[in-house]
């Protein structure tokens, strides 16, 4: 009786989370999901009859297709960078020896962080733009002037910047939780320091490399604020599609579609590609 | 081991280690350099974003910011929506998250795995819908609105963060508080509360934080007088760029600046490393 007693108590310890998450969490997201698989029947009303018109519609614009795609390249394009730039800061953070530089290198990196995210497209906005620096110093050095912005690499280039601290954040603890003495081992049987990195360091820090990938892939996937403002409208991505199109018509069949593919797209890189590669558990 | 090895270990290491530093030193450049450029151009007194070098420095932008009721309404809405959040994201999540590192029982994984899916589940997405679930629920009161769907996004951060503090906290003190004759709520308000201090700190920054930013969701739920600070800044952006945008960002700043002090304060950086990776 006690027993049952204190299940009950720790059920309702987590009720207030659990409401607020089912209410108004998974109810509006469910909701939207059925709504994308009936037709559309003008601003915020959807007909009767189900039917996968929706999403046939979405992979037979080739407007969208085509954003589809490119929302994908940027995505990986600009996760797979950031990556690569964060592993040797990840590696510093965790083995550095000077407490001083590691400790200016972790603040920076947790500033950069907390920065928002409108502040850190207008600093590159500033560097690209037609009198950003890059053309300054190329006019200066009697070169053309080139044109950065509002360009695919304009927004890749935003988006390395705004991820970078989280691929950090997410390498840094593999890397500390490697027994040093396994490195030690391979220089002393003779492998040089390039090959112990390859064949020591780099695979036992792989669940961290993926988990900092997922989590790029995640954020960038659902880019908002970078493409609007480095992208200048003629880069969107599939979450201003949905922001500009579907919301000024409030078209929720097909706005709904467009979202799940969105979700989904971030789900299969989440959970399909990225979570058998590592091992690490929320708590 | 001879001493040729020896040296040549020492030598690798050294040439490693000042690439590293190079690295490291460019890498410190490359994250701070666009923050300082903004700061500088936010000083510009030109209707423009002209070149950096042709900037006439004034307080101009700052003044038109600070007489602007259009932003400080802005910021004004953007604190109370963050504060407000935060704290129903703390008292929510501590229960939750006490239960959560405190007992087992049937189901807990699922519930771990369900409280953390708003951070994996797109702005637009969660945005879109929750524009639909309101108009339907006929809530119109827009404040109200926005500061669910902020509840709702910075509870995933909140939680992890408060798991992990409660998990670093050492139970044997509060049993000894129980066996002392206390009743658990009173352990824990005189016990554990006063130990997760530092970490209850850490997860309001985190939360605040995340609200703060958010542009994504809120967008789709704003009206014309209820805005939050960010919606307002990228509106000035569909025009044509000026450096008010950057005053605005400036400001975003200082304040992202003054929370990684204090969290560095209250809970060290340290170990805000370990529940960020937590994430994942």
């Amino acid at each position: 009786m006690h027993g049952t007693l204190n299940l009950i108590r720790r059920y309702i310890l987590c009720l207030p989370a659990l409401i607020i998450l089912i209410f108004f969490f998974a109810a509006p997201i469910f909701q939207i999901f059925i709504m994308s698989f009936h037709p559309y029947k003008g601003p915020m009303e959807v007909g009767e009859k189900f039917t996968f018109e929706n999403y046939i519609s979405i992979f037979t614009r080739s407007y969208l297709v085509n954003c589809i795609i490119r929302t994908i390249r940027i995505a990986a394009c600009s996760s797979i960078v950031a990556v690569i730039m964060a592993y040797p800061l990840s590696y510093y953070i965790a083995k550095a020896t000077s407490s001083i530089r590691r400790k200016i290198l972790l603040f920076t990196i947790f500033f950069c962080f907390f920065n928002s995210t409108i502040g850190r497209g207008l600093s590159w906005y500033l560097i690209l733009g037609s009198k950003g620096i890059i053309n300054l110093i190329l006019t200066s050095l009697g070169m053309q002037e080139i044109r950065i912005l509002h360009s695919e690499l304009a927004v890749e280039i935003g988006l390395v910047y705004v991820i970078l601290p989280f691929a950090v954040l997410s390498i840094v603890p593999s890397i500390q939780k490697i027994d040093p003495s396994l490195r030690e081992s391979a220089l002393i049987l003779g492998a040089n320091e390039f090959k112990t990195f390859i064949h020591v360091t780099l695979p036992l820090s792989l669940p961290g490399i993926s988990a900092a990938l997922s989590t790029c892939l995640a954020i960038t996937l659902a880019a908002f604020v970078i493409p609007m403002i480095l992208g200048g409208g003629l880069v969107d991505m599939l979450s201003n599609i949905i922001y500009i199109r579907m919301k000024a018509v409030l078209n929720f069949a097909l706005g709904g579609a467009l979202s799940f593919v969105l979700l989904a797209a971030s789900l299969i890189t989440m959970y399909v590609i990225i979570l058998p590669l590592r091992k690490v558990k929320w708590t | 081991m001879t001493h040729e090895l020896v040296a040549h270990f020492k030598l690798a290491k050294k040439v490693r280690n000042i690439f590293l530093e190079l690295y490291v030193l460019l890498a410190i450049f490359y994250i701070v350099f666009p923050i300082l450029l903004l700061i500088v151009t936010s000083f510009d007194s030109r209707g423009y974003i002209g070149d950096i070098l042709s900037i006439i420095p004034s307080l101009r932008w700052y003044n038109e910011f600070i007489g602007s009721s259009f932003f400080i309404n802005g910021i004004l809405t953007s604190f109370f929506v963050g504060i407000t959040a935060t704290v129903l994201s703390l008292i929510v999540g501590l229960s939750f998250a006490y239960v959560i590192v405190r007992y087992d029982f049937p189901g807990k994984s699922i519930l771990i795995e369900t409280s953390m899916a708003p951070a994996v589940v797109p702005g637009v997405t969660l945005g879109f819908a929750l524009l639909y679930f309101f108009a339907r629920l006929g809530s119109h009161l827009t404040i109200l609105n926005i500061i669910i769907a902020h509840l709702i996004i910075t509870l995933p951060y909140a939680l992890r963060t408060l798991i992990a503090t409660l998990e670093g906290f050492d139970i044997s003190i509060e049993e000894a508080a129980l066996v002392l004759g206390a009743t658990r709520l009173r352990a824990f308000l005189e016990v554990t509360l006063p130990n997760i201090k530092s970490g209850i700190i850490a997860a309001a920054i985190f939360s605040f934080a995340i609200s703060l930013d958010d542009v994504a969701v809120t967008a789709f739920l704003t009206d014309v007088y209820t805005y939050t600070f960010p919606v307002a800044l990228l509106t000035t952006f569909r025009r044509a760029i000026s450096p008010i945008a950057a005053v605005g960002c400036s400001v975003l700043i200082v304040i992202a600046l003054c929370m990684v002090c204090a969290i560095d304060k209250s809970y060290g950086l340290e170990r805000f490393v370990g529940i960020y990776a937590r994430r994942s």
